[in-house]
């Protein structure tokens, strides 16, 4: 009888160590719902709401690789934004600190994303610190240089900062450039720049140079074309 | 010392029994600031109303934000949201809408006190002006530039 009222006692401490159990994985669950999905929703709004947003607070990257590339996407878009650009000092300053700090949080739990290391340099550049822009530039090169749409928009970044690059964040730069020249979608962008720029003749002439000659025929054949309209 | 003046011509012109409406105008700020809204100057500008009209709202719009008693900080706000509203879909607009809005960003810019936020709304002028406006640059494809 003892024995059976045990037994009892056992059951009933299981039932409830099943249910304490249950409970707490839900609410992890619940937790981890919550998080993933807040960066897919905050990526959804307007321009407006959605700087706003990332001006008032930090963002959090979700866990998953998916959650943490929607949220590095609005940092982008809202830094890039004519309204992003076009806040008074105070909120481009929070704007630019809590995406710097978003993609530091990404790169310290994923050193290897070269996306990250890009929002880092372009946080970096809104916020003067030329030092870390060029690191954060050279970074995402080395990691991904053969990413035709990141080399694009590592390059517009280079570009608008050319003066203020290191010589190895400039040597990096040159590297996205020839890796542009050769590709089939950076070419015709480069051969319209080439037009369009002055400035940029001598540099992408120097490095088109050092190019197999194969790829300096696909350039000049795409700045004639550019030429030609 | 300009309260007790003020108040003092005040009791003459009770005493001499005159129009009050004299005194009223000595106390009262020489223009009266009418109060006009961010709407007011999207109406005006952005919807294809003459130019002269949307200078004139726009004009009182930067007259207004100094009096209104907001602070620099708040100003700038005001002046970058205003700026927004009346750019957002400028790249629709017919050439010579989009030439109005220019103007009307560029003297909105005047009532902003931060000199980095002036020549941003500058440059944004311009790209409404020529048609390149875009409400963000192009982001990535979103593809992961690395797997892990």
């Amino acid at each position: 009888m003892a024995w059976r009222g045990a037994g009892a006692v056992g059951r009933r401490w299981s039932l409830w160590l099943l249910l304490a159990t249950s409970v707490w994985g839900c609410a992890l669950s619940g937790a981890a719902l919550v998080l993933e999905a807040r960066p897919f929703f905050a990526t959804a709004e307007d321009i407006e709401t959605l700087t706003d947003r990332l001006v008032a607070q930090p963002i959090v990257a979700g866990w998953s690789l998916d959650a943490e590339r929607q949220v590095l996407n609005a940092c982008v878009r809202a830094m890039k934004s004519a309204y992003g650009r076009i806040l008074p000092r105070p909120e481009r300053g929070n704007l630019t600190s809590h995406c710097l700090e978003l993609a530091e949080q990404v790169v310290a739990n994923n050193p290897s994303s070269a996306y990250a290391w890009y929002v880092e340099a372009l946080a970096a550049a809104g916020d003067g610190n030329f030092t870390l822009l060029s690191d954060a530039l050279m970074r995402s090169e080395q990691l991904a240089p053969n990413e035709e749409w990141l080399g694009t928009v590592r390059d517009e970044l280079a570009e608008a900062n050319l003066d203020h690059l290191t010589p190895d964040a400039r040597a990096a730069n040159d590297r996205d450039l020839a890796m542009l020249v050769s590709s089939m979608t950076g070419l015709a962008a480069i051969g319209a720049r080439y037009i369009r720029d002055p400035d940029f003749r001598e540099r992408i002439k120097e490095i088109v140079e050092q190019l197999p000659a194969a790829d300096q025929r696909r350039f000049i054949g795409a700045v004639s074309r550019a030429a030609h309209g | 010392m300009k309260c007790q003046f003020l108040v003092s011509i005040l009791a003459i012109a009770m005493i001499l029994g005159g129009d009050l409406t004299a005194v009223q105008a000595a106390v009262t700020p020489a223009t009266q600031v009418q109060v006009v809204t961010q709407a007011d100057v999207v109406s005006a500008c952005a919807k294809g109303g003459n130019a002269q009209g949307c200078q004139d709202i726009v004009k009182a719009f930067v007259a207004y934000l100094k009096v209104s008693g907001m602070t620099a900080d708040q100003i700038n706000k005001v002046v970058a949201e205003a700026v927004q509203a009346l750019v957002k879909n400028s790249a629709s607009l017919p050439p010579d809408v989009r030439a109005v809005v220019a103007e009307a960003v560029n003297v909105v810019a005047t009532a902003s006190s931060d000199t980095q936020q002036i020549a941003a709304i500058r440059e944004v002028a311009t790209t409404v002006a020529n048609g390149s406006f875009s409400e963000s640059s192009s982001v990535s494809s979103g593809k992961p530039a690395s797997p892990g």
